[in-house]
């Protein structure tokens, strides 16, 4: 992989990313900075490149939060919802309240949502990356979404 | 099974989609040397545990060359080999000394006669030796023609 190549990556996932792993460790940047230098380590890029790097964060988010945890003997803190989004605002939907529901949701229905809208991974490689089946993270998605819509209070959309 | 990616669009999570997360405070070019610095380092690994590996398939040769090792005594073989001693065996008179063949051949029949005739072949050469008779069958002239 070149350089430009890995820079590319890292100007288009890496926001996403770090917005996945503070989902579960404190030290975001630093999970998401060795996902990539791992990457660049590789002989052949994966097939699926945002969703290795989802998977690999994931578990080096999970590992500090883990190594955190002995080492300080509390919860470790995740970032706070406030510092999650740079725009204020989209579609009549403030950003930080988008955080902070974000930050109510069940872990495995937000790691999902984001997985998802953020991350851009398809639910199959996300029921890869998580377990289930595909059909069990689309449900979980979706109940995710209507949990959102009900903290946000977002009107359902009309059924056609 | 309907491909469940392609749904019909959520209002919410199109909305939600056009969030931007907060620009992680990633610096790219770090991320681009360590990558590099780590390639580096894992070619120097595997250099690293070549030689290794090869240090010590070198360490048993290495012991048994060493280790002295005992040099092999020299053996002493005894043959018995039989010798005949002249001086041992029992005293003979030493045999007449007896003329070469060749002074038969040219008439002299003494010691004398054959050292007067080596006087004279040193002194005169091969001319002064005597001529013999001898069988016509035997005698071959430079002078014959061949026929």
């Amino acid at each position: 992989m070149t350089g430009d190549q890995l820079a590319r990556l890292v100007d288009r996932h890496a926001a996403c990313l770090v917005l996945a792993a503070r989902q579960w460790c404190a030290t975001p940047e630093d999970v998401v900075q060795d996902a990539f230098v791992k990457l660049a380590g590789l002989r052949t890029l994966p097939d699926n490149v945002p969703a290795w790097l989802y998977a690999v964060v994931r578990n080096g988010a999970k590992d500090a939060a883990r190594s955190a945890r002995r080492r300080s003997h509390h919860e470790s803190a995740a970032a706070r919802p406030s510092d999650c989004f740079q725009t204020s605002e989209s579609a009549g939907l403030d950003a930080d309240a988008v955080a902070a529901a974000l930050e109510e949701l069940p872990a495995d229905v937000r790691e999902i949502v984001i997985a998802h809208l953020w991350n851009g991974l398809s639910f199959a490689d996300i029921a890869a990356t998580v377990g289930g089946s595909t059909a069990t993270v689309f449900r979980r998605y979706r109940a995710g979404l209507d949990l959102l819509r009900t903290k946000l209070r977002v009107p359902c959309p009309t059924s056609t | 099974m309907p491909d469940l990616d392609v749904t019909p669009p959520d209002p919410l999570a199109a909305a939600l989609g056009k969030l931007v997360p907060t620009a992680p405070a990633l610096d790219r070019d770090a991320i681009l040397f360590e990558s590099g610095r780590a390639a580096g380092s894992r070619g120097l690994r595997f250099w690293r545990g070549a030689t290794l590996v090869l240090g010590l398939l070198l360490v048993p040769f290495a012991a048994v060359s060493l280790v002295p090792r005992p040099m092999p005594e020299p053996q002493i073989v005894f043959v018995e080999r039989v010798v005949e001693n002249p001086a041992t065996l029992p005293y003979e008179e030493a045999p007449e000394a007896s003329l070469a063949p060749a002074a038969e051949l040219i008439g002299v029949s003494d010691p004398e006669s054959l050292l007067r005739l080596r006087r004279a072949v040193l002194a005169d050469g091969v001319e002064a030796l005597p001529v013999r008779t001898m069988p016509t069958s035997v005698i071959v002239t430079a002078h014959s023609p061949i026929r």
